[in-house]
């Protein structure tokens, strides 16, 4: 279970950080089904944190790209905004029409690939969008799980129809409007597409018959299901009914006889590919629904809005003895600075002005503490920078590590007219041998790989 | 630090006013996050971001966290999508280019973030650096793996490590404390416009 476990979390976290290919999307589905007790919404609300923590200073949107921003939301003023949620809210209006988490694993157009981008094995991803994910009720409980949970659903371009007995949107797509505010059409009176060429109706219960499985339902009459009139269709029951199977936890009975249509053209190992999808994701989002049920909600949760101001930074600390780094970053520049000078083992070095001449009347000097992995940049006649245009950034040449790679100090800003400033260093790997103290003039934010055009100071560390 | 009520309600009762809010507010936080995340094709970004935005609008519960941190992540999300897409083009650009346009910079966080920024912050600080690095590097500016590990010289079953560890740490850090609901963003994020 451990190993599960573990596949799950680097899953979570590779969605979370850099997205995942289709083949991870669906291992992820079908170990969500195994593991039920991770909040999945928690990774991702993690690695938006870090994004706002290390964003660093906003750079201003350019003023035409406002403009049309405004313009294409806001191009019609008669139609209120409320109209296009509507449009996008069609699971609401469309029972079975749900935005879950499991769609968002699944759906190839939110993080991972481009359906058209999709290796050739995999285009029958579209069969895997009429999952039927839809409660008796009709209610969009995948909605209310989403919220509950805290997703930050996404919409793709096409929402996934789910099948449903009686449900005008079987096999259909939906396509969104692009624009927002765009008119749109009314949202209730949608019926079903002509079916394209190749495919002639059939009623689900007749499809569902052809293949009844050891647990499948007896089928209800339902509305029509496109299926291959070359071959004889396949369906499976995308959901299991009657009561829930232990395994699936307290789960609300599903709906019934819920078919997905199946290309009978594809080759045999394929269907059963296909059917492994659809079991998975259909399992998956029972557990989802257990899942949303059954874990309490968060600290997070629980607190009343407005309790605390959603801007302070002090946070708490812990009863845990504080590490010095963390001692050492609660301290002003100036304060660092100092008690670095005062601890055994600490570096200093000249700045040594370059042509630059942002940097030309520059002087001051910097300290490095090894052991604590700390250090301090005071500069007196370095030039005053624009965030919004440049910000110097310091690197640090480590004996230890490629020349080509120095490890970054992080960003400053010189904001005194006076030039006068003590910055603390926030090495982002460990160095252990400085050798070569720079800092250069970049984009704002800082970047990765630094052009070293211009080099504004360097300070060169004693040997030894 | 004045609190700001939330835009994405209003939004999501088609508040039409409460757009042109939205995007004074939180257009220089999507910007930027296009910019470090080393787009060619930002303000292309940036319109797909709000446009997923105003869909979303309606999910946004500010229970479950404060408003910067669902833009944030709806931000996060298309700009990864993005990403990804466009390495599976031919036409990806070089990693030179890439590498050089992201950014790293965790030094500057400011305090409009919010309250899991601020957590996640602290959260870094008690990382070990090359976690940090690496999550900051993920998180922030887009980089796949393969392009964290050739810019830091990481090996890459390294930074994959670290990528997982530390954002794991990071969510447990966000999961142990209180987060207030956090309605809405202070007004200093509307003078980044």
């Amino acid at each position: 279970m451990s190993t599960t476990r573990d596949r799950l979390l680097e899953l979570l976290t590779d969605r979370a950080l850099v997205g995942l290919g289709q083949r991870e999307q669906i291992e992820l589905a079908e170990l969500l089904v195994k593991v039920q007790d991770v909040d999945v919404a928690a990774f991702d609300k993690a690695a938006a944190a870090i994004a706002l923590a290390s964003v660093g200073p906003l750079e201003k949107m350019p003023a035409g790209l406002a403009e049309r921003l405004e313009q294409a939301a806001l191009g019609d003023p008669s139609r209120p905004a409320s109209d296009y949620m509507k449009t996008r809210q069609l699971d609401k209006l469309a029972p079975g029409l749900v935005q879950t988490q499991v769609d968002e694993i699944l759906e190839p157009n939110s993080i991972g690939p481009a359906s058209s981008e999709l290796e050739p094995e995999e285009e029958s991803v579209d069969y895997k969008k009429t999952l039927v994910l839809g409660d008796q009720a009709g209610a969009p409980h995948g909605e209310r799980r989403a919220e509950r949970a805290g997703l930050l659903t996404q919409e793709p371009e096409s929402i996934p129809t789910l099948a449903r007995p009686n449900d005008p949107y079987v096999a259909k797509k939906i396509t969104t409007s692009p624009r927002p505010f765009a008119p749109t059409p009314a949202p209730t009176p949608l019926v079903p597409p002509a079916p394209p060429a190749g495919y002639v109706s059939s009623p689900v219960q007749s499809a569902a018959a052809r293949h009844p499985g050891p647990s499948a339902p007896p089928a209800p009459s339902a509305p029509s299901a496109p299926v291959r009139s070359s071959a004889p269709a396949r369906a499976y029951p995308s959901q299991p009914s009657g009561p829930v199977p232990s395994s699936y936890g307290r789960v609300p009975s599903p709906p019934l006889s819920n078919v997905v249509p199946f290309p009978a053209t594809r080759a045999p190992s394929r269907a059963f590919a296909i059917a492994g999808w659809v079991a998975a994701a259909a399992c998956l989002a029972l557990a989802i629904g257990a899942f949303a049920r059954r874990t309490p909600p968060s600290p997070v949760a629980l607190l009343p809005t407005g309790t605390m101001p959603s801007t302070r930074l002090t946070v708490p600390t812990s009863s845990a003895p504080t590490p010095v780094a963390t001692q050492l970053a609660a301290l002003t520049p100036g304060e660092l600075r100092d008690k670095l000078l005062a601890a055994e083992g600490t570096a200093r070095a000249e700045w040594t002005p370059t042509k630059d001449p942002l940097g030309k009347s520059a002087t001051g000097e910097v300290v490095w503490n090894k052991d604590q992995q700390k250090g301090a940049m005071r500069f007196r006649g370095l030039a005053k920078n624009d965030p919004s245009r440049a910000q110097y950034q310091l690197w640090i040449f480590d004996k230890t590590r490629d020349e080509k790679y120095p490890v970054d100090g992080g960003v400053f800003d010189v904001d005194s007219d006076t030039g006068d400033v003590v910055v603390p260093i926030r090495a982002t790997l460990p160095v252990s041998a400085p050798v070569l103290f720079a800092v250069t003039l970049e984009r704002p934010g800082g970047v990765v790989v630094s052009k070293r055009d211009r080099i504004v100071v360097t300070a060169k560390m004693p040997a030894g | 630090m004045p609190v700001v009520p939330p835009l994405l309600p209003r939004i999501a009762e088609g508040d039409r006013s409460a757009i042109r809010d939205c995007i004074a507010r939180y257009g220089g936080l999507v910007w930027s996050l296009a910019k470090r995340a080393a787009l060619n094709d930002a303000e292309d970004a940036v319109q797909e971001i709000f446009l997923d935005l105003w869909k979303s609008a309606a999910r946004f519960d500010p229970n479950a966290g404060s408003e910067v941190t669902f833009v944030a992540t709806i931000a996060r999300r298309r700009l990864v999508d993005r990403r990804r897409q466009r390495q599976r083009r031919p036409e990806t650009e070089s990693f030179g280019d890439a590498g050089e346009a992201t950014a790293v910079s965790s030094n500057s966080m400011a305090p409009e973030m919010g309250a899991e920024a601020a957590l996640a912050a602290r959260a870094l600080d008690q990382l070990r650096p090359e976690q940090r690095q690496v999550l900051i590097l993920t998180a922030c500016h887009g980089l796949s793996h393969e392009e964290v590990a050739t810019s830091t010289g990481m090996p890459l079953g390294t930074v994959k490590a670290h990528a997982r560890r530390g954002l794991i740490r990071v969510r447990e850090a966000l999961g142990e404390l209180p987060i207030p609901g956090g309605p809405g963003t202070p007004a200093s994020l509307e003078a980044a416009r």
